[in-house]
């Protein structure tokens, strides 16, 4: 119980940190996806469970912060869906591949910013019930790519805090 | 034998369970529970915003005057060169906090004016609520801002929201400081508002274009488009790029004459029943600090049509 509500609040924090201080480090149109690093975390260190649950609920929040109630038009729940397939991708790689050394970190961030690029492309233009390749163009080239660099630098700090964080509350417990 | 079935694929459960309740949300949203759930998320959220936002001011004030003082081991020399470069960079910030304070004043007089520029429905003068962005949101693209008024500020759904920013004219290139659309309020909370921007596809104002009498309808294009687009423009209307796009202030919440953007490109063909322009809006996102919310309401009569239209 003690370990779901940790990792809510860190959630919580991680949110609130992208939409005020995170702007201020924006490079271009991009920033770097805290939830999704958190997400992937829990994945390839708790496995499935843990990282679906992570991933639904650290998009359910995101979707909280972007929905404007009566007048969305349809994305809520896009980051919930985005996020939990994450963390159920991520849980998959739970024991398969050796996930502690900072360089296999490294690529699976990058590999799984990537791959959500290409999820949160399909789930748009689906919704939005057309294909615009210009924007799609100008998506990848002013925001994505540089969010795979700077979530990819993030990833190994990130999760040696998370460790530590992890490892003082098990001691707790 | 069936709880061990689901015990043993508990995963695989939850999994559906979770992109079931995803995909519901996407094709079927129910703005109530995203009401409550926003509501309860802008509440407990803002004194950490509040806090947060008042520690990276600090750490960002601190960081420059370490960095400004940071000379340890220098040179007569380059102590000397170092104090120019010094004073240089004050005369510098002289000159550009001369300039913010004149804009800053601007805002102000343009605030106290503002009833009795905006005097266009039924003679009542509007009043505005200045408010500032607190949250913008978590993903790549400015699809919405919280800014720190709500209710309690006398705040409602739909009112309209602008904002001054520089504008360079095309043939004189002086900048003057104008008033631009930003949005309108989506959510309101007792503290917090919701702004839906102009460049989202929800948002739809009815325009003019300046200088002459033709009208049309303004709606965003959505996640990955800035530009705007204009639809419903008679066929007749004569318009070319570099026009300049405001407010019409008549089917619309918004005083007439505040300004969008120009139009950048015209999308119609031939066989088109209406003409449609592709217009880049002025106001910049990036650099949104102050917003003004316009308390204003929709006419009893706008408002039961807007209701029997649901």
């Amino acid at each position: 119980m003690r370990g779901y509500i940790f990792r809510f609040l860190i959630l919580f924090v991680a949110v609130l940190l992208q939409s005020t201080l995170l702007e201020k480090f924006k490079i271009g149109e991009a920033k770097p996806d805290l939830i999704l690093i958190i997400t992937l975390y829990f994945g390839f260190k708790g496995g499935i469970m843990s990282g679906q649950v992570t991933g639904f609920f650290g998009g359910l929040l995101e979707d909280i912060v972007r929905s404007v109630g009566s007048l969305t038009s349809g994305d809520f729940g896009t980051n919930m869906l985005i996020k939990t397939l994450m963390g159920f991708a991520s849980g998959n790689v739970y024991r398969r591949i050796f996930s502690d050394n900072i360089v296999m970190t490294f690529l699976l961030v990058f590999i799984a910013t990537l791959i959500k690029g290409i999820l949160y492309i399909i789930v748009v233009q689906i919704s939005i019930k057309e294909f615009q390749f210009e924007h799609v163009l100008k998506y990848v080239k002013d925001s994505l790519i540089i969010e795979i660099v700077l979530n990819s630098m993030l990833s190994p700090f990130l999760f040696n805090l998370l460790d530590k964080l992890n490892l003082s509350l098990e001691k707790e417990v | 034998m069936l709880n061990f079935f689901f015990y043993k694929n508990k995963n695989a459960f939850v999994f559906v369970i979770l992109i079931s309740i995803s995909t519901f949300s996407i094709a079927n949203g129910s703005s109530k529970v995203e009401n409550v759930l926003n509501e309860g998320f802008l509440t407990v959220s803002s004194p950490f915003v509040w806090v947060i936002q008042s520690a990276g001011n600090f750490l960002g004030s601190t960081w420059e005057g370490i960095a400004t003082h940071f000379n340890a081991d220098l040179t007569e020399k380059q102590k000397f060169i170092e104090e120019v470069k010094k004073l240089k960079a004050m005369i510098e910030d002289t000159e550009h906090l001369k300039q913010e304070n004149l804009e800053l004043k601007l805002q102000l007089k343009y605030q106290s004016h503002i009833e009795y520029m905006n005097k266009y429905y039924k003679g009542s003068p509007w009043k505005t609520e200045p408010a500032v962005i607190t949250m913008r949101d978590p993903g790549t693209f400015y699809k919405t801002f919280i800014i720190n008024k709500g209710s309690y500020h006398g705040i409602k759904i739909n009112m309209p929201v602008i904002a001054f920013q520089n504008l360079k004219d095309p043939v004189t290139n002086e900048e003057t400081l104008e008033k631009v659309v930003v949005g309108k309020i989506a959510q309101v909370t007792s503290i917090n508002s919701k702004i839906l921007p102009i460049n989202s596809p929800n948002c739809i104002i009815h325009a003019n274009i300046k200088g002459s009498v033709f009208k049309g309808f303004l709606e965003g294009r959505g996640n990955f488009e800035e530009n705007l687009l204009l639809t419903q423009i008679d066929k007749m209307a004569n318009l070319s790029v570099g026009d300049e796009i405001i407010t019409s202030g008549g089917q619309s919440i918004f005083p007439k004459g505040i300004k969008i953007g120009r139009i950048k490109e015209d999308l119609s063909s031939e066989s088109d029943f209406m003409r449609r322009v592709s217009v880049e809006p002025y106001v910049r996102f990036s650099t949104l600090d102050t917003i003004y919310v316009i308390k204003t309401e929709y006419s009893p009569y706008l408002k039961k049509l807007l209701e029997e239209t649901k």
